[in-house]
């Protein structure tokens, strides 16, 4: 079995691979809301590294973020896209350090979140907030609804009492029923579920929240109260999400931008729009192509991409480009370098030696 | 309850123009006295040969259980009844000698969790020649292993002489769900039943198993029947479609109208509920109310209570499904037996 164990590696280690001459992607566009970003991230890179089995001579590093940088503004909704395995939640989870990045810069509000003390970040916490995607193993199976909503609450340091009145309203926000504040997770359906741990985090007002996978476990007819909830909790709060998933139609629905990842590295990241109606990495035109759409006539006419392989392992990933192996476009130089994420003509930048049509 | 749309003929030996699979009145009922619940209650559904149906829903709808009492891998203690038949021959109250017979010869399995459904401490080649030396004892074992190779070779498994000594945890989920299909087909089943094959997957692979589904569905000229709860699989895989809602088929339509017009409000405010990468302007509406409830079961149609159509006779009959094979609904209003509530009017809760 592989154990994972946090690397002895200091935070703030500047990343040998990605030398501060390299522009950073997202910086210096203009963005929707205006002025600096809220959330700001550089060259994040999270590494695990695994157990050495018996007989085997040295400790093995699994690179599962990779130098990802990328901006979220107040009020923005920025989507991260991607298979199992390309590092989108553990990004999620640097970003309120439940995973401690190895190196890189996470700045919220202009401070390094890196660089905080457990108290100082406890108390950031109160500002960035995360659902998860199991609303089963998410929610302490022994303690009451009230109790579960209070909490954040009363860690940041509100009155007991108080944070307990606040809760019916909460429950209101998130179209629950406040009589049943006194329930037990286990007497909730599982979009109710979510509904508590979305309420969960809006306990403490946040200005980010990381949904990471929240609709994955849900039915389709459930996904669509839960979609249309947090549109209407990230319009009326001015609320910014990173909404980590791996389906894209979702993604296109509530996210204003999109990053689509492939182990551990932004291959394309731009407006939602743009990125996922004209995709220019051939990975994201992959993904676009093999979502299914509810149209059989669409289906039928569909060019069909179909990746050759699956993923390669992040522990020995593919030397250049990561994507060449599975690429149908890929040349020599694909194998040899590593395509840098810059605009390429496309309008947002891409990491693809080929998009752009050059 | 139980609803018959059309008499069935009587069933003889088989013949030609016989559809290969019938379901009639097909119930399933868990647990006994005070906290019995029936799952299923009454489907008809019929299959021609090579002809490919998709069975959608919601969790509790029942597609799967339904599926699960055609080869009788139901769990212990639910109960059949109604009527399955394969070819002409009932399958329900078969012994489990002769069951045994009809799965993996006749009819094929594909579960949604490839992982539990093979087993962890056999090779690969073990379990694919097991399944292939059960329904043709007469082949040698240099044979047998010869069909092994070849079937890996037909879900196109990368070296599959090597693969054969391969342990399910070496393989990934595509690969692992490409040996159980190899297994499904290995004694060229009429009919392959596919719970939910890719949902465990991400979407490219999705892309690969259910092009590698379509094509051997085609050389193979087998049946399929696929249960999915995305109806963007369905849309892509099927030529008929069955939606169904708390133990009923509510809708049973070809692809292309179910997708073009679908008339059951169910189907309807399921087709709205998923947001549309080819439709980026559509809004996702949902489903107001809560999941129906089967226990006790409702009197009228269990999709009343949610039902932005329901007149006062919706919450009173249940609706039959009616129609010819590939346009049937089950809807008092929409099949134009109940007028509709006038505009203005407040339809009833």
């Amino acid at each position: 079995m592989t154990a994972f164990e946090t690397p002895a590696v200091p935070a703030l280690v500047p990343d040998p691979r990605s030398p501060g001459a390299a522009p950073s992607p997202a910086a210096g566009r203009e963005r929707p809301s205006g002025g600096t970003p809220l959330l700001s991230v550089r060259h994040l890179v999270k590494e695990f590294t695994l157990r050495s089995h018996a007989g085997e001579l040295r400790k093995r590093v699994l690179r599962a973020v990779d130098d990802v940088s990328f901006d979220l503004g107040a009020g923005e909704v920025l989507g991260l896209v991607g298979e199992s395995g390309c590092g989108k939640s553990t990004t999620g989870r640097c970003l309120l350090r439940l995973v401690e990045p190895t190196s890189g810069e996470v700045r919220y509000k202009g401070e390094d979140l890196l660089a905080k003390g457990r108290t100082e970040m406890r108390r950031l916490r109160r500002e960035l907030q995360i659902v998860f995607q199991d609303p089963y193993s998410s929610l302490h199976p022994r303690r009451r609804i009230r109790d579960i909503i209070a909490e954040p609450m009363i860690v940041q340091g509100t009155e007991p009492r108080r944070a307990l009145a606040a809760v019916p309203e909460l429950m209101r926000t998130v179209q629950l029923d406040p009589r049943r504040a006194g329930a037990y997770p286990h007497e909730f359906s599982g979009g109710q579920r979510q509904r508590i741990g979305i309420a969960r985090a809006l306990s403490v007002r946040p200005e980010v929240i990381v949904l990471d996978e929240p609709l994955s476990a849900l039915d389709v007819s459930v996904q669509a109260d839960i979609i249309n909830l947090l549109q209407r909790l990230q319009q009326e709060m001015g609320l910014a999400f990173l909404f980590i998933s791996h389906n894209l139609s979702v993604v296109q629905y509530l996210a204003d931008e999109v990053g689509v990842m492939y182990l551990g590295q932004i291959v394309e990241i731009g407006p939602a729009r743009e990125v996922l109606a004209a995709p220019a990495h051939p990975y994201t035109q992959a993904l676009m192509s093999a979502a299914p759409v509810p149209d059989p006539e669409a289906e039928r006419r569909k060019e069909r991409i179909v990746l050759r392989g699956e993923v390669p392992s992040a522990l020995d990933p593919p030397s250049g480009c990561r994507f060449h192996p599975r690429c149908w476009m890929a040349q020599e130089i694909c194998r040899t370098e590593t395509p840098r994420l810059v605009e390429r003509g496309n309008g947002h930048p891409v990491a693809c030696h080929f998009a752009g049509g050059a | 309850m139980v609803s018959v749309a059309a008499t069935a003929p009587a069933h003889g030996a088989p013949r030609a123009g016989e559809p290969l699979l019938e379901v009639r009145g097909l119930t399933v009922s868990i647990g006994r006295g005070p906290d019995a619940l029936t799952a299923v209650r009454g489907i008809d559904l019929t299959l021609q040969r090579g002809e490919s149906l998709g069975l959608v829903g919601e969790s509790g709808a029942g597609k799967s259980l339904s599926m699960l009492s055609v080869t009788s891998l139901l769990p212990r203690g639910a109960r059949v009844g109604g009527s399955v038949r394969l070819e002409g021959r009932e399958l329900i109250g078969l012994r489990s000698r002769e069951l045994r017979r009809v799965r993996g010869a006749e009819i094929g399995m594909v579960f949604q969790d490839p992982m539990t459904s093979l087993n962890p401490v056999f090779t690969i080649g073990r379990q694919v020649e097991e399944a292939i030396r059960i329904h043709q004892p007469g082949l040698s074992r240099s044979e047998v292993a010869k069909a092994a190779v070849a079937l890996l070779a037909a879900v196109a498994i990368p070296a599959p002489r090597e693969r054969l000594h391969s342990y399910p945890f070496e393989l990934s989920g595509g690969m692992r769900q490409r040996v159980m299909i190899a297994i499904a087909i290995a004694n060229n089943p009429k009919l392959l039943i596919a719970d939910e094959p890719t949902t465990a997957l991400d979407v490219t692979i999705q892309a690969q198993i259910l092009d590698l589904l379509r094509r051997l569905a085609a050389e193979r000229e087998m049946a399929l029947v696929l249960i999915t709860h995305d109806l963007g699989v369905i849309a892509g895989m099927v030529d008929r479609v069955a939606v169904m809602y708390a133990g009923r088929v509510v809708e049973e339509r070809t692809t292309a109208e179910l997708f073009a017009s679908p008339r059951h409000p169910y189907t309807k405010a399921l087709l709205s509920c998923i947001p549309r990468a080819d439709r980026p302007d559509a809004r996702v509406l949902g489903i107001p109310g809560s999941p129906a409830t089967l226990r006790p079961p409702p009197p009228g149609c269990a999709f009343a209570p949610r039902c932005p159509d329901a007149v006062d006779a919706c919450h009173e009959v249940d609706p039959a499904l009616e129609g010819e094979p590939g346009a049937r609904i089950a809807c008092l209003v929409a099949s134009g037996r109940v007028a509709a509530t006038r505009p203005g009017e407040p339809g009833p809760r």
